[in-house]
């Protein structure tokens, strides 16, 4: 069995007051029960032996029920019954050792059950007096041990141990069967078997009852006293037990003697001890060794924790829960200049600047169990302060309970100067910002102004709060300006005497000029932009106001040199050239000075007036004019004399003889000595003829519109005219001609032979009388149609026109020729017809020639286009050349050559309309050429 | 002339009646005024033509196959007669020959504009009215043969 094995076994040494309680109490109820039924073999185990007696039973009963209740887990009974149950056991105990010391029966012997006893020495029903005695002694320990007393510990085992030793010496004798041999030789009644084994029982249970009484502590324990207990307690019993049975047996089988017995048994006795001894002491030896190792390492990781700690800059101690220091490390020596043997044991709080706030902090480390950054000021011995932050914690044992508290100090001195110095800096830094006069802000880069000085608060009118988070370009007056500005110092890095105009929240407006940078962070990334802008606006103003004062000096020096030169030119130019030019105007002139008083004029206007030279010279104009024209002058008159320059208006001026004339007004100032306007200068304009004029052409025009409208009228009337002629006229006709035609048909052999010649004579007339009408209607189509001026293919027209002359040609010998047509801008279907009659006319007057020529031709001379047919027909005499192309002139006789005389009139009328010309050239005989000329100009529309 | 109003070949729409004699004369020499009914007004050509007022008893797919029509017509002129016939689904089929004395562009113009099939206008000389009625008279009958004729031939 392994050590923890049995370790584990002894573990459950706790219930051994339970398996001796039970075991008592079956093994007393099975001897009471043997009483009651008077069975021998339950009171005494082995039939011959000693019986358990009754009061015993009862005894060991109540004992065994004390002794289950004394555990804490088992209590069920009542504690005064139990300490009756006790004290009833003690009493029949002490009263039984006083009967047998007396002699006295009490008659408690005998009180439950009358017994029959036939050993020798036994008295009926009494106990034996080793049995009395224990029972003593248990009901003692039991007592005390059910009063929960722990003073009364050491004697409560020692009422156990009573118990054991008698009870374990009455087992021994009856396992040595010493029993039977002394009960020859004593008188008085031996402990029964199942009595003593319950008394030894009940006495373990009591030695064992608590877990601090030595037996169970040392057994239970995980200690090297533990190992010796478990395992030499059980051997030393075993053995001795052993070796004192095999002895007393060999000596009473005859093996040896007594003495040799004894010699025997202390030999045994002595090598089993040492065996043990040794075997025990090899284990002690191991723990002792293992532990011993154990305790090397801790003092070394101890060491080591030691000088980690000694070797920390920063202040470390130790903390007992009254505030005393515990331990210190060296930091800690050099932080308070004390040696560690003075700062031990003294309180942890006197050595700094405040120690209610030192006690504080460790207070709430035992609070809390931790504290961080709890900042102290430490005092050097010397007096220096270190400002520190202390970070703290409990330290406990190995049970858990708090030991003190861990406390460590970091030195925060450096850090502290260098953040104040920092501090410093910056407060430098920006008290210079804050002096600038010029504004400053700082602009983020999505252009939020993050921060501003007193200069920029003042030149905005808005305040830090205000400004702080808004747009930087909204403060300016060309806000997109103003971002490209920002944008530009985020691209380039920076950005240099960039104008912008400022805007005070007032309206009033700053020049300023931006030099911008941007600044970064730790990181040395770009974190905005710092602008700083320089008022200009005074500098501008400055500017401006040299420029204005150059150009007054300018104008100034300008106009003097004007007047000077005016001054030259009239000290040049004489008095007398003047009025001589003023008298030799034939219009009215005169001038006035400045408040309009009459200085002169020519002798054109004193006679205009009728009034002489001096009733008017020295007059304002309501001396020599009616009130109603004189209000009329004056106030043109003064409103030119307050602008100076010219001034030109019609008016009405009463002459002498009382007639009013219509006039013009053309006056102008003239300046006077001091450069304003000295007086002015009229001309008077009698525009009454004019208007008589101007009366009059509008009488004409509006004659010549009415003219216009009635000759408009007439030409709707010939249209109109002419459409119902080319319907109606030709519808008789037609009539006639049809008429006739049938005539001629169905009545022909009814009609002599002048009959038919005159109805044919009819009928030809008819036909020329139509096509007289449908000529006339040409011609005055010509004259009325609208024209659409389109580019004109002339080749291609005059094609056109000779392939619908071609049945005309029918046997004749005809040569035409139609060749260089430029084409033309006009109005083709008009010049369709005018080709068409020219070339139709050559067919017709070259008909005597047996072979005839014909030739369409043209040209460009200067601005016109010149066309022409020409001919070699019976051609005409140029005497007749004008009369050529008016309407029903004809040159020729009807029998020879028929036509109605109009062809060459639509001709002349078609090409007038174009803004061209016709002409002929002809001799008798000799042919004829007849020439048109369209004017190139695109704008003959 | 006829006055009957079945299987009418040509409709004469003309208001003087002097040219509508010399009209009939001149087809009747071609022997194409067997199937001719004259109305004297625009009014009764549509009448005619739509089967209305007088002619409600006619069927209109009864013909005619063409109509001569004149301009100047009482009552209801040539060419709003033409736009009636050639606005409806049925009748612009028929081919319209216009026959009239005007020559004026606006006339021609009108007429083609309007969907006219044909235009003339009619010459004093009697000879040449003849030769141009009767050969577009004919022409126009001949193009105008049911389709399902010219199938089985």
């Amino acid at each position: 069995m392994s050590t923890s094995g049995l370790r584990q076994l002894f573990s459950l040494f706790g219930f051994v007051p339970y398996v001796a309680s039970a075991f008592v109490i079956v093994a007393s109820t099975l001897a009471i029960m043997g009483w009651v039924f008077d069975a021998n073999v339950m009171k005494s185990v082995l039939p011959g032996l000693v019986g358990m007696k009754i009061n015993t039973a009862v005894a060991l009963v109540l004992a065994a029920l004390s002794l289950w209740n004394s555990q804490p887990a088992a209590r069920f009974l009542p504690q005064i019954l139990v300490l009756a149950f006790c004290g009833v056991v003690m009493l029949l105990g002490v009263l039984t050792l006083g009967e047998y010391i007396t002699g006295i029966n009490l008659g408690i012997d005998e009180l439950l059950v009358r017994d029959i006893t036939n050993l020798p020495g036994d008295i009926p029903g009494r106990m034996a007096v080793t049995t009395a005695t224990c029972f003593a002694a248990l009901g003692t320990a039991l007592f005390m041990l059910n009063l929960n007393m722990s003073r009364l510990d050491a004697a409560v085992q020692g009422f156990g141990a009573v118990a054991i030793l008698l009870g374990s010496t009455a087992l021994i004798g009856y396992a040595y069967n010493v029993e039977a041999l002394l009960r020859v030789h004593l008188d008085y009644t031996p402990m029964a078997v199942n009595t003593a084994l319950s008394i030894t029982l009940l006495g373990i249970g009591i030695v064992s009852a608590r877990p601090n009484y030595p037996l169970r502590l040392f057994i239970e324990s995980d200690t090297a006293a533990g190992t010796v207990a478990r395992r030499f307690l059980p051997m030393a019993i075993l053995f001795i037990f052993a070796a004192g049975w095999a002895v007393l047996h060999g000596q009473m089988a005859g093996y040896f003697e007594e003495t040799i017995g004894i010699a025997i048994l202390a030999a045994a006795v002595i090598i089993s001890m040492g065996v043990l001894v040794l075997w025990i002491t090899r284990l002690i030896y191991d723990v002792e060794v293992e532990r011993k190792h154990d305790a090397e390492e801790l003092h070394a990781a101890s060491q080591y924790t030691r000088s980690l700690i000694e070797a920390s800059l920063d202040p470390l101690v130790t903390i007992s829960p009254d505030g005393k220091i515990t331990d210190v490390n060296e930091a800690t020596v050099q932080a308070t200049g004390l040696a560690r043997d003075h700062l031990i044991g003294t309180d942890f709080s006197e050595y700094f600047t405040e120690p209610d706030e030192a006690r504080a902090g460790y207070k709430e480390v035992f609070a809390k169990g931790f504290v961080t950054d709890y900042p102290l000021s430490l005092r050097h011995v010397s007096g220096k302060a270190m400002e520190v932050l202390y970070n703290a914690a409990v330290y406990r044992n190995q049970e858990g309970e708090v030991q003190g508290v861990f406390a460590a100090a970091r030195d925060i001195t450096e850090r502290k100067r260098v953040e104040t110095e920092l501090q410093a800096a910056s407060l430098y830094a920006r008290s210079l910002i804050e002096a600038s006069p010029d504004p400053l802000v700082t602009i983020s880069p999505d252009g939020k102004i993050t921060d501003v000085n007193e200069a920029t608060v003042q030149a905005t009118g808005v305040s830090r709060v205000h400004l702080v988070g808004t747009d930087f370009s909204e403060y300016f007056t060309e806000p997109e300006k103003a971002r490209a500005g920002y944008q530009q110092a985020f691209a380039n890095g920076t950005v240099k005497d960039y104008p912008l105009a400022l805007r005070h929240v007032s309206g009033k407006l700053m020049e300023v000029l931006y030099n911008a940078s941007v600044y970064r962070n730790g990181r040395g990334e770009v974190a905005g932009v710092f602008a700083a802008a320089r008022d200009i606006t005074e500098r501008k103003k400055a500017e401006n106001e040299l420029g204005e004062l150059n150009r007054t000096l300018e104008h100034r020096v300008a106009e003097r040199t004007t007047e000077l030169e005016q001054a030259n030119a009239k000290l040049k130019g004489s008095t007398a050239f003047l009025e001589n030019l003023v008298e030799s105007i034939p219009g009215p002139v005169f001038y006035k000075d400045r408040q309009g008083v009459y200085l002169g004029g020519n002798e054109a206007f004193f006679s205009y007036i009728g009034l002489p030279r001096e009733r008017v010279i020295g007059q304002t104009v309501y001396g020599i004019s009616p009130r109603h024209l004189a209000d009329v002058y004056k106030k043109a008159d003064d409103e030119l004399m307050a602008r100076g320059g010219k001034q030109v208006y019609e008016s009405r001026v009463r002459y002498a003889d009382g007639t009013e004339h219509d006039v013009i007004f053309h006056k102008a100032a003239y300046p006077g000595t001091d450069g304003s306007v000295g007086g002015l200068i009229g001309v008077i304009l009698d525009i009454s003829e004019r208007k008589q004029h101007e009366q009059e052409r509008e009488h004409l025009l509006a004659e010549i519109e009415r003219r216009a409208a009635a000759l408009d009228v007439a030409n709707k009337d010939l249209e109109g005219f002419a459409y119902s002629v080319s319907h109606d006229l030709r519808v008789p006709l037609r009539a006639i001609d049809g008429f006739s035609h049938q005539l001629l048909k169905r009545y022909a052999g009814k009609l002599d032979d002048e009959g038919t010649r005159y109805l044919n004579i009819v009928r030809d007339n008819t036909r020329k009388m139509g096509r007289l009408i449908d000529d006339i209607l040409a011609f005055s189509r010509m004259g009325r149609l609208g024209m659409s001026i389109v580019e004109v293919d002339m080749a291609e027209l005059v094609n056109d026109v000779l392939d619908e002359l071609k049945p005309t040609l029918a046997g004749r010998d005809v040569h035409i020729k139609a060749e260089l047509l430029p084409v033309c801008h006009a109005d083709r279907a008009m010049l369709r017809q005018v080709w068409m009659n020219l070339i139709s006319n050559a067919i017709k007057f070259t008909r005597p020639r047996p072979s005839a020529h014909i030739e369409a031709g043209g040209g460009t001379e200067g601005n016109e286009r010149v066309y022409f047919v020409r001919d070699d027909g019976v051609g005409f005499d140029m005497a007749y050349a004008d009369k050529l192309f008016g309407v029903f002139q004809r040159l020729h006789g009807v029998e020879e050559f028929e036509g109605t005389g109009i062809g060459l009139a639509i001709v002349k009328r078609v090409i007038d309309r174009h803004g061209g010309r016709v002409w002929a050239e002809s001799k008798i005989n000799g042919g004829a050429t007849f020439y048109f000329a369209l004017p190139i100009e695109e704008e003959v529309i | 002339m006829t006055t009957q109003t079945e299987d009418v070949e040509i409709l004469l729409v003309e208001d003087n009646p002097t040219d509508a004699e010399l009209a009939t004369l001149a087809l009747r020499e071609h022997n194409l005024a067997n199937k001719l009914v004259w109305v004297k007004d625009g009014a009764e050509a549509l009448d005619f033509l739509f089967a209305t007022g007088a002619y409600a008893g006619r069927k209109v797919e009864n013909g005619p196959k063409v109509v001569l029509l004149d301009l100047r017509l009482p009552k209801i002129d040539g060419l709003e007669v033409l736009r009636r016939l050639k606005g409806d689904a049925r009748m612009k089929k028929i081919p319209v020959v216009v026959v009239t004395s005007s020559r004026e562009d606006r006339d021609v113009v009108a007429s083609y504009d309007l969907g006219v099939n044909s235009y003339i206008s009619k010459p004093v000389d009697f000879e040449e009215f003849s030769k141009v009625v009767s050969e577009l008279g004919f022409y126009w009958l001949l193009i105008n043969r049911p389709p399902v004729q010219g199938q089985h031939g």
